[in-house]
């Protein structure tokens, strides 16, 4: 283990106006400009950008990155593999958070600072689980950095999910569930997979990403997709991006059931703020026990904090004698923030 | 259904016909205990006052950090709630159907007997669902924000119990400890003083059509200015005076100088009519009655500076009879022995002698006038053919507030461009008219506060609302229109002002503007 002051005097990874740049590999992680190598966590937009040369990832997310950002150069890893890059030591380690996704891990020998990128330590079978890493400094996302966000079990949100979805049938009302396009949808198609038989209707941004799914053999609910002019099948649930309501393609069915799948669902006041009848309680970031679990497992002696609640989050870690600072990046600032 | 089942439901549902039926199931399947205590507790009428320090303790000893407590109550901005999301289990199963009151109650005696009420609260809580614990902690502290209105309430009750309104409303308040009699006295008959106190439901009026000159003379009409204010039933019984609004309101408390005006009434009446302002012996604007409005405490200086009238124009009851079966010439002949101030009739003998009337009704602070049959009965709600009421304006309406937008220049930073709507036949809303601000710049700011803390959706720049606030509007003229989803088109629409004394089930339906097609065509 090493000090702070060596970790502040040789630090492994600076933010500069480009992103979270490594000066020992010459090289930036999941930069939010063009630059020449991009090591990428994975493929929501604020962590995965177009423009950059050379671009790394885990093999895994490879299909996703592709289909989003369609790299000229892409070079792909498998979990754990050592890559050497200038003076460091790069692998990409799963994190949980949706198909692909991985933590970076980088040692120059002396010290170990690990990027966490968006992660979730809750079960999903669309992707490979989160796997705690020790390291001197930990990089953690903070999107849900507060007590009151503890995830309910899986079981329970899809019981309810289909309760929901059972009760606006029976009303003759078409349900649809907003929830973001890539990954959350997927997650809850493979949850669907897992335990029913039931068939959901999907919107075309939807249907867009599942061939990366089904090259790496996720399981999958049977889907439809969702098109102009012509009615969902009998029985389906509509999944749709939340940019999606209010939208012609959702619109065009007179009487909906409106309800959203994510962690900002905790609260009821945002909730109906949004005029949903329904929230299900469904993340794919780290709950506040599973934030403080990843600080507890890392062993690291600092923490810096990115995306959302990074003030709380540090600030309570300075309280109990664990030294945090709040790193300013541009993540959780677009598509991914549930 | 349970008490959790039902706030779960109310919870997942803004439409006021599915609370109504989520209510009505709740008070026919629920317990007799659950049904009362929950039911007052909607109401307001109790919690566990003083408490919220307990609550506040228990999640700062469970955090073992108040800073971290207050960032978490901050983002969530409810207290019961905060803490419901702090401790919980996870895992547990949330009871819809079986009854929980009792059982909480005594929770709640055993927790603040306890030796260290934090501890004993928050082992409490750490055994239920979050759901079931926001319940449990909501009944400590009150205030629930689901959209639940006493009218909603005691409108659930009276269908239950099939009995009217008013006599619901007033049971309410005099209900008594919310034990397992509670429902069966909201249910039993109406008793004869009860009867006596009661109000009767109003009967409305009906835009004035012009062509109706051709074929009536305005002898067959008590003609009578139309006052611009707010629409009464007073009820004197057993020497009490009650005050109900339309709406099933009693707003007895707001007016003592009314009340205190009433005291030589004879026992047992009830006169329709309108509280007014007066300045210097004449009505004054509706503005200046506002500032009476939604009072808890009424100053001995706002007494004196806007002192309230009841005008009344018609008798319904009188010594234990009623009247309103008795033609409106002979309820008026019998209101006049009162001692109380009433709206003179007008002698008008020619239709432009009408016409002139009401040209010139803003020169004694009345706002049209009211043309009702002579031998008209005393009918519930908007009969055809019995009342007019013909505005000095040319057409308004009573509409309520759907969508807002900000404005432009001085203004681009409140919400001042309005969409309102009126409810169809089957109850959906729909819009009628987009109007610019005929408001004053403290009004416009704090409708934009109300806008900002009830807005529901928001589609780019446009904020959806909940229908709630209701504002008159006038229009120069209607027309038929396709374009339009609800089939009208209105000329020139502008804001009068907002109705504060009316709820959105007093504003006009959209059968009100058809009626008003008809006439212009
Ligand atoms: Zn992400
Ligand atoms: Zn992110």
């Amino acid at each position: 283990m090493v000090t702070k002051n060596s970790a502040d005097r040789d630090p492994l990874v600076v933010v500069t106006r480009e992103g979270l740049y490594c000066p020992k590999a010459d090289a930036y992680i999941d930069p939010w400009r063009p630059v020449e190598t991009a090591l990428i966590t994975h493929a929501h937009a604020d962590h995965a950008r177009p423009g950059s040369r050379q671009y790394h990832c885990l093999a895994s997310g490879a299909g996703l990155l592709t289909e989003r950002v369609r790299p000229d150069s892409l070079s792909t890893h498998d979990a754990h593999e050592p890559i050497t890059m200038g003076a460091l030591t790069v692998s990409w380690v799963p994190a949980g958070h949706v198909l692909g996704s991985a933590q970076i891990r980088l040692s120059d020998g002396e010290q170990v600072w690990v990027v966490t990128g968006d992660y979730k330590r809750t079960a999903d079978p669309s992707c490979d689980p989160f796997e705690p890493i020790q390291c001197d400094v930990l990089i953690t996302e903070a999107t849900f950095a507060l007590p009151i966000y503890r995830w309910p079990s899986m079981d329970q949100v899809m019981d309810d999910l289909c309760q929901w979805w059972d009760h606006a049938l029976l009303k003759n009302r078409q349900p649809v569930l907003y929830c973001y396009a890539l990954g959350k949808a997927q997650r809850i198609m493979a949850e669907l997979a897992l335990r029913t038989t039931r068939e959901v209707c999907i919107h075309p941004t939807i249907a867009q990403l599942l061939p990366a799914y089904l090259d790496q053999g996720i399981p999958l609910c049977p889907w439809h997709v969702l098109t102009s002019g012509q009615k969902a099948p009998p029985g389906t649930l509509i999944l749709a991006p939340p940019g999606a309501q209010g939208g012609r393609l959702i619109t065009q069915f007179r009487a909906l059931d409106e309800a959203m799948a994510s962690g900002w669902m905790q609260i009821r006041g945002v909730r109906r703020r949004r005029a949903l009848t329904q929230g299900f309680v469904l993340s794919d970031h780290a709950d506040w026990d599973g934030l403080l679990q990843t600080i507890k497992d890392s062993g690291a002696s600092r923490v810096l904090a990115t995306h959302g609640e990074t003030r709380v989050l540090t600030d309570y870690l300075n309280r109990m004698g664990v030294e945090a600072a709040r790193l300013s990046t541009s993540f959780g600032q677009d598509e991914d923030t549930a | 259904m349970n008490f959790i089942g039902l706030l779960w439901a109310l919870d997942r549902t803004t439409k006021t016909r599915e609370k109504h039926a989520l209510l009505v199931e709740f008070l026919t399947t629920g317990d007799a205990q659950e049904v009362a205590y929950g039911c007052t507790h909607l109401l307001g009428q109790q919690s566990v006052t003083g408490q919220r320090r307990l609550l506040r303790e228990t999640a700062v000893s469970h955090l073992g950090d108040e800073t971290l407590f207050e960032a978490a109550y901050a983002a969530v901005g409810d207290l019961a709630e905060t803490l419901s999301l702090l401790i919980n289990d996870p895992e547990a199963v949330l009871d819809r159907t079986t009854p929980v009151i009792d059982d909480w109650l005594s929770d709640i005696a055993a927790i603040q007997s306890a030796p260290s009420p934090p501890e004993a609260l928050r082992h409490r809580l750490s055994q239920g669902p979050a759901f079931a614990n926001w319940v449990f902690l909501k009944l400590w502290t009150g205030g629930w924000r689901l959209g639940v209105s006493q009218g909603l309430i005691t409108n659930a009750l009276a269908t239950v119990t099939g009995q009217p309104q008013s006599v619901i409303a007033e049971r309410l308040m005099e209900a008594g400890s919310p034990d397992r009699s509670w429902l069966s006295r909201m249910k039993t008959p109406v008793s004869a003083d009860e009867r006596q106190r009661s109000a009767v439901p109003f009967c409305l009026a009906h835009g004035w059509r012009p062509e109706l000159a051709d074929t009536s003379s305005p002898d067959e009409f008590i003609i009578e200015y139309k006052w611009d204010g707010i629409r009464c039933q007073l009820i004197r019984a057993q020497g009490v005076t009650r005050l109900w609004s339309r709406g099933d309101q009693e707003i007895t408390a707001q007016f003592p100088d009314v009340v205190e005006a009433s005291q030589h009434l004879p026992d047992h009446c009830l006169l329709d009519g309108e509280l007014l302002v007066m300045d210097s012996g004449r009505p004054a604007p509706f503005q200046s009655l506002q500032t009476r409005l939604n009072r808890r405490r009424v100053s001995r200086n706002l007494l004196n500076s806007h002192p309230v009238e009841f005008r009344a124009y018609d008798l319904l009851r009188l010594a234990g009879n009623d009247y309103r079966e008795t033609p409106l010439h002979a309820r008026r002949a019998l209101l006049f022995t009162l001692p109380v101030a009433h709206s003179e009739t007008l002698a008008l003998t020619s239709w432009e002698a009408v016409d002139a009337a009401r040209a010139m009704a803003a020169t004694v602070g009345a706002e049209g006038l009211m043309l009702k049959s002579r031998d008209s009965l005393y009918h519930s709600g908007r009969k055809q053919g019995v009342w007019w009421k013909w505005k000095r304006d040319p057409m308004t309406a009573d509409v309520v507030l759907l969508y807002a937008q900000a404005g432009h220049g001085r203004r681009a930073r409140l919400h001042t461009d309005y969409t309102f709507g009126v409810r169809t036949d089957n109850g959906e809303w729909i819009t009628v008219a987009k109007a610019y601000s005929g408001l004053t710049d403290t009004e416009l700011k704090h409708i934009d506060r109300w806008i900002r803390q009830h807005t529901i959706a928001s589609f780019g720049p446009v904020r959806q609302v909940t229908p709630t606030l209701v504002f008159e509007i006038a229009f120069e003229g209607i027309a038929r229109s396709t374009r339009h989803k609800s089939g009208i088109a209105l000329r020139f629409p502008r804001i009068l002002r907002q109705r504060l004394d009316l709820s959105i089930d007093d504003a006009d339906g959209l059968s009100q503007f058809e009626t008003l097609l008809d006439d212009s065509q």
